[in-house]
């Protein structure tokens, strides 16, 4: 795999600064945020990060960082792991718009998923796109996620009813797309 | 699919009623010698009730009961899960010393090897014993535990040093010999 541009790291208390910022930037929760669009404060940043109690051990929050600067653009972690059906889903926000449609996203799926296949030994893992967030989709489907479903009709947002996808990757696929070569 | 009932006992959920049974066992010096590497000195209440239920929460304690007469006679322990890892220490004890001998310790174990590998996915379970427990060692060779390791005289009772055995048993292990006709 080539040289990364960017890192996963801890969520440190102090990154909530940046992840409420993007909460109060509409366009960007439209795109990922199932609940509803409005500006979070920290106590809510603090309790949806898992920051404010135990470590949780069904999730994992990093933040994306780039090497050069050492600059969070943006947020990837793993959830809902279950862990005797060896399965989880994944999130990915680029929360700066400097750093979007770059492949600086892709980098930290592809982090993100040898963390999932090689560090927690998982099988499966899943996501969730809007079906009007065509940029995430050509990344889901070129880093090899399966669409699985359609949701019709789960979200309705601006009065209009729209779909939300739901994709899944495999161990064997991803090892085959990613660990193939000889 | 698991089971969770064989012929003669069940794995069951530890109850309040329980304790008074369990607490009157943990003040037997001969019970507490075989269970835990450390001085035998009786648990009260207050105590046994938080490794039960607080501190074995997550651990998955099972009463272990008689199906005759819902009795209980002892319990079962996954701890230390490393989910990861898919490993887990297991431990057994069988209160009374009446109730030992009967065959009760080898169904439960056969129950929770089975819920382990079957329902948790496990790959592998842990456990260790003291070399002056036979009946344990024997029971744990008999249903296919490897004797992986050993500390040299871990165990310091009665005025004299004894060695603590490591076991271990894979999951592939156990089916390969379940397929054989074991159990």
């Amino acid at each position: 795999m080539s040289e990364k541009r960017v890192y996963l790291s801890s969520t440190e208390a102090e990154d909530l600064d940046y992840y409420i910022k993007w909460s109060k930037d509409l366009e960007y929760n439209h795109l990922l945020m199932r609940g509803l669009n409005y500006p979070r404060n920290r106590q809510e940043m603090m309790k949806w990060f898992r920051l404010d109690g135990e470590a949780p051990t069904d999730f994992f929050s990093f933040s994306i960082r780039t090497r050069e600067e050492d600059v969070i653009i943006g947020s990837i972690g793993i959830k809902d792991v279950k862990w005797n059906h060896q399965s989880a889903g994944i999130y990915i926000g680029i929360g700066e718009p400097a750093f979007r449609g770059k492949g600086y996203g892709r980098e930290a799926m592809e982090l993100a998923m040898e963390f999932v296949f090689e560090d927690l030994n998982l099988y499966r893992l899943q996501l969730e796109v809007f079906e009007y967030n065509p940029a995430a989709i050509r990344l889901y489907e070129k880093l090899g996620f399966v669409k699985e479903g359609a949701l019709r009709s789960a979200l309705y947002k601006d009065g209009q009813r729209q779909q939300e996808l739901v994709y899944g990757l495999l161990l064997p696929e991803w090892q085959a797309l990613y660990r193939a070569q000889a | 699919m698991i089971r969770l009932s064989a012929n003669k006992i069940k794995l069951d959920a530890i109850e309040e009623a329980d304790f008074p049974i369990i607490r009157r066992w943990y003040q037997d010096r001969d019970f507490l010698s075989h269970l835990e590497g450390v001085a035998a000195y009786p648990h009260d209440s207050a105590r046994l009730k938080k490794e039960f239920k607080t501190e074995y929460q997550s651990e998955h304690p099972f009463a272990i009961r008689r199906l005759e007469d819902e009795r209980l006679v002892g319990f079962i322990t996954l701890s230390g899960i490393n989910w990861t890892m898919k490993s887990a220490w297991l431990a057994l004890a069988i209160g009374d010393p009446a109730d030992r001998g009967q065959g009760y310790a080898k169904e439960a174990l056969a129950l929770m090897i089975e819920w382990a590998f079957l329902e948790l996915n496990l790959h592998r379970l842990n456990l260790s014993v003291f070399a002056y427990n036979e009946a344990a060692i024997q029971l744990y060779e008999a249903m296919g535990f490897v004797r992986e390791g050993c500390a040299r005289e871990a165990i310091h009772r009665w005025g004299q040093h004894y060695d603590q055995y490591l076991y271990g048993l894979l999951s592939r292990e156990w089916f390969a010999r379940k397929e054989q006709g074991h159990e």
